[in-house]
């Protein structure tokens, strides 16, 4: 539905520029409108200095989370949309998985897209705040240097937050 | 039934994870996504690790968050005196209350607050307390100012000077036509002039360091 009537438009109006955003993980690439592209402050700094050529290729990021960076992109690069509008799909782009969220996340600070990185970083706290801190350790990967002594001290400084956790 | 449910969704929990192509999120990350959490995830956090206790120990208190002391306490009831938090969505959390804040006979008053930090008056002893890591120290007397306090309404705050690394007491009240600063760091108190009068002076908000008093007829 979407490509259609990009094909349209580069077919009328020819001097509208684009860029092709290739993902190095499975190597989908997408076209995309310049100004689109350009609300990435990344690849703003590789067209203003001439290091763009017709594909950029972005590692790390896969063809999944891409889409969701260019979504989100397009719908920030059209000066109709009204506050409201953004907010909706704002929440609709970030309604995933906390995994996703977390590639999403790492996707918009490679990319230096601050409005992403802003409404992600909020989905991702509000969907880590009323988890257990077992869980919140296992999603990020973070290794537990703590001895179950040194754990259990820390813990009883502020019992009373831990009521109904684990 | 239970266990193997529980073993699912785990098995589940790291295929999902095994999609993510950085295991570990950069610090600034992890310190963005802290930020936005209010103070009772962020307590128990602490345990998830050491690197994590640390950085929720620099963390700022959120803006939105206010701390409010209920004062309704009668003298001989100390444990009725309570100190609870209100985050932005409005709940309410009961914190411990610091020792020094337990007096039979005086009421804690918070003056001001500063980077998460708060002011509290008890009798004629300032406190600094912070009630993120539970530090609180007696930060100034007041005594000088015993008998300026009766009567008059009194405008304080709270600031923090980073070229001196010292916070600050900012007093006024509506007899005088000076101000007091109170260094924490040296326990001193400095008179500055103040060409303002009347009622109207009111102790403006603190953004970051700054502390001011509006004149609202100015």
């Amino acid at each position: 539905m979407a490509s259609a009537p990009e094909n349209e438009k580069n077919a009328s109006a020819p001097e509208k520029k684009t860029l092709t955003l290739k993902s190095m993980i499975n190597n989908e690439e997408f076209v995309v409108d310049e100004h689109v592209a350009l609300q990435s402050v990344t690849i703003k700094n590789m067209v203003d200095s001439d290091c763009a050529g017709d594909v950029i290729p972005v590692p790390t990021i896969s063809g999944e989370i891409l889409a969701l960076v260019i979504e989100y992109c397009k719908n920030h690069a059209n000066p109709s949309a009204s506050e409201d509008d953004l907010k909706k799909a704002d929440a609709g782009i970030v309604a995933k998985d906390i995994y996703t969220l977390i590639d999403l996340v790492l996707a918009a600070n490679f990319l230096d897209i601050k409005g992403l990185l802003e409404v992600t970083s909020q989905k991702i706290a509000d969907s880590i705040k009323d988890l257990p801190h077992q869980d919140v350790r296992e999603i990020f990967g973070v290794e537990n240097d703590y001895t179950p002594e040194e754990e259990a001290a820390v813990r009883a400084e502020h019992d009373w937050a831990f009521e109904g956790f684990p | 039934m239970e266990p193997g449910r529980r073993e699912h969704k785990k098995n589940q929990k790291i295929e999902a994870k095994s999609k993510t192509q950085f295991p570990y999120l950069p610090e600034e990350i992890v310190l963005r996504i802290l930020s936005k959490l209010s103070i009772d995830s962020l307590l128990r956090f602490r345990c998830v690790s050491k690197p994590w206790h640390s950085s929720i120990h620099d963390l700022k208190f959120k803006q939105q968050q206010v701390i409010v002391m209920s004062k309704r306490v009668e003298k001989w009831i100390i444990k009725n005196l309570s100190i609870q938090l209100i985050d932005h969505r409005g709940s309410i959390k009961n914190l411990p209350v610091p020792k020094p804040f337990m007096q039979p006979t005086k009421l804690p008053e918070i003056m001001g607050s500063c980077n998460g930090i708060l002011l509290v008056r008890v009798g004629l002893d300032c406190f600094l307390w912070n009630p993120l890591n539970r530090c609180c120290t007696k930060a100034i007397s007041i005594e000088r100012f015993r008998y300026n306090f009766n009567g008059y309404f009194i405008v304080s705050g709270l600031c923090y000077d980073s070229y001196t690394d010292d916070y600050k007491i900012v007093l006024w009240n509506s007899g005088h036509c000076f101000v007091m600063v109170g260094s924490c760091r040296n326990k001193t108190w400095t008179e500055i002039p103040f060409p303002y009068y009347g009622r109207k002076v009111r102790a403006g908000p603190t953004i970051g360091g700054p502390f001011s008093l509006v004149d609202k007829e100015n």
